[in-house]
């Protein structure tokens, strides 16, 4: 006698347990995916290539300065006078592995990051043919850069640092949640190297008030 | 033997079934509408952004490698066959001779930038490259082209209206002087910039080119906004 089918259909077990499956591998994708697409709308956003040959230029004129060294960066702008030497102190921990911006030391100072002059100014090298500090003050006004950010190679403490302060930008904070953090293996083996991140103040001709920022990092050798 | 069940759907179910079928539907209609507009928006934002990337690499390249030794902006209105345009032609004159270009002197020390904004004829941004055979070889982008009713060349076909447009906003350069202030070149100054026409050597100066485009749709403008260093010594060619 020919077996006849089950034709009961399925259970409800067997209806959650499949559909519950199929749920999670949508949150999972989902998960996945969305990240990349606000990193790809950060980036094409925030991280024009305009605002990279800046980076570029900047980068230059601190790699070919002789005298510029990231671990012993002094501080002469007179602006921040009675604090400088608490700026010097806790604002950079200078260490072997780079400078580390300690935003929460510094909360109740205005500044806690270079002023973009003072970066400048530890340019020093300078001859006939060169004044590098003469050059790098030129070029940032005339780029209209408004901040340069000075970190290790190694960005994870700082994204920590800017993700939990109220000083900075949300643009600024939404760029820098989406840099790669450069934790590889092979980055702690970088000695010398830093990174600047650079913020460009651009102006919309549509309306006078619309001003909008563009950043971009970039490693420095020095 | 059980006999099968042939009654059918109920009036009940076909309606809740029918209901169930036409929500998703009209839902899933405004998304592939929604998707559609963007899908067309990302794609014109797609097109600058790899032509604003195209030329700001080449322009970057040619001022390292050629040395930037005058910039001359010319603006003119034209009417051709009853279109008005406004041209905007840079030429940009170089201390040495562009690499990979063969040819005099006269041809390889030089290059155009050339924008054409009209409210009845195409409208496009052009620079020039050189090809693998030494020649120059224009670059252009096409903005709009008001004589095809739809503005956008690579989306004529799903136009919707006359707003979809990419339009050329404005041109603004200046050379930096450190001794008499900075002569801006813009439409109202047709002329060569420095004294004598060149840039001059060994004073820290920047050339800066601010290229606006702008789209209702986009969110702003977008620019083509070069800053490059002249004769820092380390760039220098």
């Amino acid at each position: 006698m020919k077996k006849r089918m089950k034709k009961n259909g399925f259970a409800m077990v067997e209806v959650l347990i499949a559909a519950v499956s199929v749920i999670s591998i949508f949150a999972l994708l989902y998960n996945t995916t969305y990240p990349i697409i606000g990193s790809y709308n950060t980036i094409e956003k925030y991280d024009d290539l305009d605002s990279k040959y800046v980076a570029f230029y900047i980068k230059e004129m601190l790699e070919t300065d002789s005298n510029f060294s990231v671990g012993s960066i002094s501080f002469n702008n007179p602006d921040c006078a009675n604090t400088c030497s608490i700026y010097k102190t806790y604002a950079y921990k200078v260490d072997s592995a780079g400078i580390d911006i300690k935003i929460n030391d510094v909360d109740t100072i205005n500044d806690h990051y270079l002023y973009k002059n003072e970066l400048c100014n530890q340019l020093t090298e300078s001859n006939n043919t060169k004044n590098n500090q003469y050059f790098c003050n030129k070029y940032i006004t005339g780029a209209e850069v408004t901040n340069i950010y000075v970190t290790k190679y190694d960005v994870s403490e700082f994204k920590g640092a800017v993700k939990n302060s109220s000083r900075f930008s949300r643009g600024f904070k939404n760029y820098v949640s989406y840099m790669p953090s450069h934790t590889a293996a092979s980055s702690t083996k970088k000695n010398n190297y830093y990174r600047i991140i650079v913020e460009i103040e651009h102006d919309s001709y549509n309306t006078a008030d619309d001003i909008y920022y563009t950043y971009s990092s970039i490693e420095v050798k020095k | 033997m059980k006999k099968l069940n042939n009654k059918g759907m109920t009036l009940i179910e076909l309606l809740v079934s029918f209901s169930i079928a036409a929500t998703i539907v009209v839902s899933m209609f405004n998304v592939v509408i929604n998707y559609q507009k963007e899908e067309s928006i990302q794609a014109i934002k797609n097109d600058i952004i790899s032509y604003k990337n195209t030329i700001t690499k080449i322009i970057q390249t040619d001022i390292i490698k050629g040395g930037l030794r005058s910039v001359h902006l010319d603006v003119r209105n034209v009417n051709s066959g009853g279109n008005n345009s406004t041209v905007y032609e840079m030429i940009f004159r170089f201390n040495n001779r562009l690499p990979y270009c063969s040819g005099s002197d006269n041809y390889c020390k030089y290059k155009n930038l050339t924008i054409v904004a009209s409210n009845t004829s195409e409208n496009y941004i052009m620079y020039q490259d050189i090809n693998i055979r030494g020649q120059k070889q224009d670059v252009k982008y096409s903005l709009m082209d008001a004589s095809k009713g739809c503005l956008f060349e690579k989306e004529s076909d799903t136009c919707i209206s006359l707003q979809n447009i990419l339009k050329f906003s404005s041109i603004t350069t200046n050379i930096n002087v450190t001794t008499s202030g900075d002569p801006s070149l813009n439409s109202n100054n047709n002329a060569v910039k420095y004294s004598d026409g060149t840039i001059g050597d060994n004073i820290a100066r920047y050339f800066k080119l601010d290229i606006a485009i702008s789209h209702p749709d986009l969110g702003g403008e977008y620019h083509i906004n070069l800053v490059t260093p002249l004769n820092y010594p380390y760039c220098k060619p």
